[in-house]
Order: C-alpha cells, then sequence, then structure tokens
C-alpha cells in the first residue's frame, strides 16, 4: 500500500502534492462510492439515515416512538409532553378545520350548515375576485346566484376562480346562447364542442358544406416498398485464412458455401456442353457476339420474378 | 481454403449478434469487466443485479467521439488508407433507489433492504467504417460472379429485382449459345485484366434500452432482471468498379462496370437479462448473468444500379457505351423503387461469469468471462415463406462458440478514480487457419479516469479497438474467389460522461 502511495507520488506529485490533505479529507467518496462500501459501512449508513428520519418524524409530531424515551414502558410518568409545536398545535385543538368555538360541537363547523354561527373563514363580501374586479362567490348566503360554485352560468365566467382553464368555459352558454342544465344537451351537434367522434373533421357534422372535406385532404402518399429479398450478396466478411494476398485458384472446396445457387434446382448449367473448362472458368465465351439476347423486354412484367 | 458466407442475412445475422464495448464511462474504462462489480449505467447490459448496490438515485450519460482509421490492402494493390469521425450518446440513464421501510418508515438492513429500479439506454455497437479496397485481378471479373449468379435461370425469367437483371440489361452477362440460362461474361477472352476497386461506407449504431429492477438481500446477494429492448441501424453504401486494362488490344467489347448498392438495415428486438451477484466476503465478489436469446425483427431497404461500360470500337450489337439499369420504377412514380425485404433474426444469448476482487479501498480488479454460440443465431422469414434453410445451415457450419473475455481494473486514490482494462473477442469464425486465429481477434484496449464528489461524478475514458476483416467483394464458385482483402481498423474512441444524484 505505502508503495503504492509512493509510485502515485511520483505519477502526480506536482499536481497531487499540494491537494494531498484535501485528498485525504476526500476519503470519504470513497466509502461512499457503491463499488466500495461494505457490508458494515451500508448498514452504518442505514442507522445514520435512520436516526434523520426519526428526527424528521418527531419534530412533524408523528414519531411513533414519543413518550417512550424514559425507557420505562410501564409508568404512567412516561408519557412525556410533545416536543414539537406541531403536536402542540394539535394536542390544544387550536385548529381551523376542527374548530368547536361556535357550539362545541365538531359536526358545526361552519360547512355543512345554513345557521351555524361561526365563520371564521370568510365575511358577506366574498372574496375579490380580479377578473371581475369585485367581491365573487362563496357566500350562498347573501347572493347564490353570484357564486360560481352555485351558478351554472358563473361557473363559465371568469369569476369562476379554482381552474386557470375551464373546459366548459365557452361550451354552452356562449355559443348556444342558453342556458343548458344538462350540460351534455346539445353539443354533440356544435362543432365546435370537444367531442371525440368529430375529432378528425370538426364540420363533419349534418349538411355542413365542408363534411366531408377530411377526405379530400389526406396526408401525403406514404412510400410504398417493393418487396424483394437480396438474392446476390455483393461484399461479405469471411475467414478465408489466404493471408499471402495472393489468388487461389485450383481449388474448388468452396462450394460448400453456395448458399444462394441451389434455391435454383433447375441445374441445367452445369451439363452444358459447350461450357469452356480452359482458362478462367466457364463464365466466358459460348455466345455469339453478333446475336445477343433480346433486352429491354421484361421490367414491369410479374411474369419476370423467378 | 477459408469458409465464407453468402446469401442475405447471415452476414446481417452476425453483424447484429456482436455486442462491443460501450455503456457508461466508468465502465467503458475498465473495458466493461463490471459483471461483479456494477457500479454504472452498463450493469444493465451485463449483470443487472449489480445495480442495487446503488444507495442513490443516480442519472448518468455519456458523450463518444471517434474516429476509425483504416488501412486497407487488396490483390496487388497498394494499401488504401481512410479515416473518418464520429460522435454519439453512449448512455443516458436513470437509476431510481427504493430503499426497503418498516411501518414505522425506518430503512431496513437486513433480508431484502434495497430495491433500485433503473431505464435507459446504452450503446453497444457502432458501425462506423470506411474502407476502400484496390487491386489489379488478372484472373477473373466481378462480370464472372455476375454470370455465375444469373445461371440456372432463363434470361427471360430472371428476377427483375434482383442483381442478374439488370447485369443481363446492361449487357454485362450474355446466355450462351442453345442454353438460355447458362450465362457468360461480356469479357469472351480467357483472358482477364481489370483495375477493381471497391468503396464500402458504413454507418450506424445499436443499443440497448433497458428497464431493470434489481434487489439487494442483506448486502450479499443481489438479484436483478431487465428487460431490453435493442435497437440498431445500419448504413452502408457500397461501390464496385471496375476497369479493363486491356481496352483496344482484344476482342473485347468491355471498358468497365460500377456497381452501387445503398442498404439500409433497420432491427428491433426484445429479450431478458437475468443476474445474480454474491459478495462471497468482503473483497471476492462473482457474477453471473445470462442475456436471453434476442428476437429481432429486421428490415433492409436497399437500391442498386450497375452501369456497363464499353469500348468505343464494341461490337455493334451493344447500342451505346455506356448502359446503365437500377432497380425498376414499379410503382411508375418516376423515381426507382426502394426495395424491401423483412426479416426475423434470432441473435444468441450470452452467459456470462464474473469476479472481481476488491482490495478494501484502493481498487479493484475484475475479469468477466462471456460465452457466446453464434452458430445459434437464426434467420427466420416474415413477409414470405423463404425459410432460410441453406443460410441457417451456413450459421451453423460457419460460426462457432466464443468465450469473449473483458479484464478490467481501477485504483482509487481519494476522489480520483483510475482505471484500465482489456477486452479480447475471439473470431467467431469456425474455419481460422492457425495464422489467422490472432487476426481476425477483435482487441479493445480501454483507459479511464474518474473524479468522484458527493453529488456527482465524472468520467473520461479512452478506447482503442483494433480489428482485422477479410472482405470479400465476390465470391466464385466455378473457379477461385479474388483473395479477400484485409481490412485493419483502429477505432479510437473518448467518451465523457457524468454521473448526477438527483436524490
Amino acid at each position: 500500500m505505502i508503495n503504492k502511495t509512493k509510485i502515485l507520488f511520483i505519477l502526480l506529485g506536482g499536481i497531487f502534492a499540494s491537494s494531498c490533505t484535501a485528498i485525504k479529507t476526500a476519503s470519504s467518496e470513497v466509502n461512499r462510492d457503491p463499488v466500495y462500501q461494505t457490508k458494515e459501512e451500508v448498514k452504518a449508513a442505514i442507522v445514520k439515515s435512520n436516526v434523520a428520519i426519526e428526527r424528521r418524524a418527531l419534530d412533524r409530531g408523528e414519531a411513533s416512538n414519543q413518550g417512550k424515551r424514559s425507557g420505562s414502558r410501564s409508568s404512567k410518568y412516561d408519557y412525556m409532553p410533545a416536543t414539537s409545536y406541531a403536536e402542540r398545535f394539535n394536542r390544544t385543538g387550536n385548529s381551523f378545520f376542527l374548530n368547536d368555538r361556535g357550539t362545541g360541537n365538531f359536526g358545526n363547523n361552519g360547512f355543512n350548515s345554513w345557521n351555524n354561527q361561526p365563520r371564521l373563514w370568510m365575511s358577506y363580501g366574498g372574496m375579490f375576485n380580479p377578473y371581475m374586479n369585485m367581491n365573487m362567490g362563496c357566500n350562498p348566503w347573501s347572493n347564490p346566484w353570484n357564486d360560481p360554485w352555485f351558478n351554472f352560468q358563473m361557473m363559465q365566467s371568469g369569476a369562476y376562480p379554482f381552474f386557470t382553464y375551464n373546459p366548459y368555459m365557452f361550451s354552452y352558454g356562449l355559443l348556444n346562447n342558453g342556458f343548458d342544465p344538462w350540460m351534455m344537451n346539445s353539443s354533440f351537434a356544435n362543432p365546435y364542442f370537444y367531442n371525440p367522434y368529430y375529432f378528425h373533421n370538426p364540420w363533419g357534422y349534418g349538411n355542413n358544406n365542408f363534411r366531408n372535406t377530411f377526405r379530400t385532404a389526406s396526408r401525403p402518399t406514404r412510400n410504398t416498398f417493393t418487396s424483394a429479398r437480396r438474392t446476390s450478396t455483393v461484399g461479405t466478411s469471411t475467414s478465408s485464412n489466404n493471408t499471402t494476398r495472393t489468388n487461389s485458384y485450383g481449388s474448388s472446396t468452396n462450394s460448400n458455401t453456395n448458399s444462394n445457387k441451389s434455391q435454383n434446382s433447375n441445374n441445367t448449367y452445369n451439363s452444358g456442353s459447350t461450357f469452356s473448362t480452359g482458362g478462367s472458368g466457364t463464365t466466358r465465351g459460348g455466345y455469339n457476339p453478333g446475336s445477343r439476347a433480346p433486352r429491354g423486354s421484361g421490367g414491369t412484367s410479374g411474369s419476370k420474378r423467378r | 481454403m477459408g469458409v465464407s458466407v453468402s446469401g442475405q442475412g447471415v452476414e446481417e445475422a452476425i453483424r447484429h449478434s456482436l455486442q462491443g464495448l460501450g455503456g457508461s464511462t466508468r465502465s467503458l474504462g475498465s473495458a466493461n469487466a463490471i459483471g461483479a462489480i456494477g457500479g454504472s449505467s452498463s450493469a444493465a447490459l451485463i449483470n443487472p443485479a449489480s445495480l442495487a448496490q446503488n444507495r442513490k438515485s443516480e442519472l448518468h450519460f455519456g458523450l463518444n467521439f471517434n474516429s476509425i482509421n483504416t488501412n486497407s490492402s487488396y490483390l496487388t494493390g497498394l494499401d488504401q488508407p481512410n479515416f473518418s469521425t464520429g460522435v454519439g450518446l453512449s448512455n443516458l440513464f436513470l437509476t431510481i433507489q427504493a430503499p426497503v421501510r418498516d411501518e414505522m418508515g425506518r430503512k431496513v438492513s437486513s433480508g431484502l433492504n434495497n430495491v433500485v429500479i433503473s431505464m435507459g439506454y446504452n450503446r453497444t455497437m457502432d458501425y462506423r467504417s470506411s474502407f476502400v479496397l484496390n487491386g489489379d485481378n488478372n484472373q477473373n471479373s466481378f462480370t464472372d460472379f455476375l454470370a455465375e449468379e444469373a445461371n440456372g435461370t432463363d434470361f427471360t425469367q430472371l428476377n427483375i429485382y434482383g442483381l442478374p437483371y439488370i447485369a443481363f440489361e446492361t449487357y454485362l452477362i450474355e446466355p450462351k449459345n442453345a442454353f438460355g440460362d447458362s450465362f457468360s461474361s461480356v469479357i469472351r477472352s480467357f483472358n482477364t485484366n481489370v483495375n477493381q476497386e471497391v468503396f464500402v461506407d458504413r454507418r450506424g449504431s445499436g443499443g440497448d434500452f433497458n428497464f431493470s429492477i434489481s434487489a439487494d438481500i442483506d448486502q450479499t446477494v443481489y438479484l436483478g432482471g431487465s428487460l431490453l429492448i435493442r435497437r440498431s441501424y445500419f448504413n452502408e453504401s457500397l461501390v464496385f468498379r471496375e476497369t479493363d486494362r486491356q481496352p483496344l488490344s482484344d476482342t473485347n467489347d468491355y471498358a468497365g462496370l460500377e456497381y452501387i448498392r445503398f442498404l439500409e438495415t433497420r432491427t428491433s428486438g426484445a429479450g431478458v437479462n437475468l443476474g445474480i451477484m454474491v459478495k462471497a466476503n468482503s473483497n471476492l465478489r462473482l457474477g453471473l448473468s445470462f442475456a436471453s436469446a434476442i428476437r429481432t425483427n429486421a428490415r433492409d431497404r436497399y437500391t442498386q444500379s450497375i452501369m456497363g461500360l464499353y469500348d468505343g470500337n464494341r461490337d455493334p450489337s451493344i447500342p451505346a457505351s455506356s448502359i446503365t439499369r437500377t432497380t425498376p420504377d414499379e410503382d411508375l412514380d418516376g423515381a426507382q423503387d426502394t426495395l424491401q425485404y423483412r426479416y426475423r433474426i434470432r441473435t444468441p444469448g450470452r452467459l456470462t461469469m464474473s469476479a472481481a476482487y476488491v482490495f478494501d479501498k484502493l481498487g479493484f480488479i475484475s475479469v468477466d468471462v462471456e460465452r457466446v454460440n453464434f452458430a445459434t443465431a437464426q434467420l427466420s422469414p416474415r413477409d414470405d415463406t423463404y425459410l432460410f434453410t441453406q443460410e441457417n445451415s451456413d450459421i451453423r457450419r460457419s460460426f462457432k462458440t466464443v468465450y469473449n473475455v473483458r479484464l478490467g481494473g481501477e485504483m482509487t486514490y481519494g476522489k480520483f478514480r483510475f482505471r484500465a482494462g482489456y477486452a479480447l473477442q475471439p473470431s467467431v469464425f469456425q474455419a481460422n487457419g492457425v495464422s489467422q486465429t490472432t487476426a481476425l481477434n477483435n482487441n479493445f484496449y480501454t483507459l479511464g479516469f474518474g473524479y468522484h464528489e458527493k453529488n456527482y461524478t465524472l468520467n473520461a475514458a479512452l478506447m482503442l479497438n483494433r480489428t482485422q476483416i477479410r472482405y470479400q467483394p465476390y465470391e466464385l464458385n466455378l473457379q477461385g474467389s479474388p483473395a479477400a482483402g484485409e481490412v485493419n481498423s483502429n477505432y479510437l474512441s473518448f467518451q465523457f460522461g457524468a454521473t448526477i444524484v438527483v436524490d
């Protein structure tokens, strides 16, 4: 190990000598590297992280073993006071939503009845709505028709404060110019209403002149490809052990690699008596250059395929 | 005599069964020898079990800059150098750690105590390569190959989408007298003296999209499974040019030819990767993983054209000095049709055995041995009934089981990591000669550097991949094929990566 350190110092001397201390303090980065973490280190890290988890839970007032710190599980003194602000807040009942000041009854919290007096949360003026530049809504006791929760047409307007985009905003009343309590009543006839059945053509309803336009405005012609297997292979990788970079002739044992000839069961070409066997093979001569076979006869006929 | 393969798909089946080094920068620095180490996103490629060691949620990404330098020789020609560069995303990966908790919300430290879910992309193959072969051939011509290809089918029945048809239409081959289905080269003389030039330009890459889940049991046994979707894109431009070197001195009409083929192959397939890793003691780690065979849908799209060139004083039965034919325009849209063929490739499974020794906090050395039986690669049809019987038996006969070895190590020094690695992928061919075994091996040499901070890690890696391939422009059966060209390539890549702790 010492040797290794020395070697490293030789290799990296100038660069690392000055930062030697920093490197030593940085060796914890090795401990953190999952590749080098031992079982003990992983367990120690888990324990450490669990301490943090429990501390956070205590701070939230959720710790399950709160009050057990005395170490005595049976003593009545074992139950120690909550340590967190949140826990104290909950225990004293000083909760906004669990308010029982008015009636001493948690059921009457001002949310579910007309005549409960304690309403901590809203004046009669409602809530200021900047879009309408006035106080709006949330006030069924003074003017329910002004409340977007209550009034359908208000729901479609900018008075409705709870969504940035109201999908019904422009659907019914504004376009149909009427009250539509059933909401879906005539919307299928309304081309501008979001309707999956008219998804491809918003004008495709009734006798609209443009109802069939989507048929002509089609996508550009898709490329079509002709299916054809490559029967001739030009350019292959090979393990040929001919390393002398000279041509090798005279051997005919490579016919075992003839993969695509044998599909053509018509082997008459092997029996042709006009084959020349001399020279550089059998693919020379044997025809009259003055009377070549006719060209250009094929090309589109299916019968040309073999 | 060596064995070589031909036919649609054999080349593709092997190409898409190969897997280079890739993925995260940290693992690349130690040549991906991380089956028993983990600690990076490449673990999903090799052994997903080791991902469960992660105790943080992390985002990994890596960017790869590479250059490829080839030197080719063919026949008697001079060596032809070629150079190209590229940039690519090597990995983008998110690991989400979910510690197992008790009912109080505290982390559990024994039994099943950690689950890591991860997803992302790791690139494993870069197909980019570009080379030129040039040499004089006085034994045979590409036109002999064309004639052999056409043999067996009457000239009136040639497949209009095939190479023999366009060769026939451009007068490069001619049916023999009284034998409409046996062909001769347009070169009538038995003497051949042609210059041949091949230009190949390949692009594309392949990689895995992973979704992995892994579990830590007692910080001793790690289990993992990963669903992977492998996608690749391969694009090749091939130009084969032949020039007659005895233009006016003989009875030949032939002046030369140019064959051009554009090929694009896309594949997409799914498989699983299952792994286990055990910390035998505080220093020794063992891993075992199995990546299943991947059933891949492949689609080739290609166009080809051929141009026959003839002497000015040619026989008048050849109507022009330059005649070009392309794949036909059957849909009459004015452009040559792109031909398409869809098929399936089943790539071989991989069994990886790994071992690593961790020198406490000082570093590790690690070795992965990966068994791949390339003979189990298989082709099958998708749209038609062509059964690839011949091709599949070619694959079984030509390829073999190989043991890929990856060796890697890392040394720590505070926040710094120094890595090195070597990987060997032996030749996949069965019939290597003794002298060939070394030559067709695929050697990877890597170096890496890392800087670890509490909330982030920066890594860099350098990889040199030295390969030699034999490239056979065409093969003849009725006579000897030209000797394959040798292509030596040095693929140098620099990768930069970062890991950011997100939680």
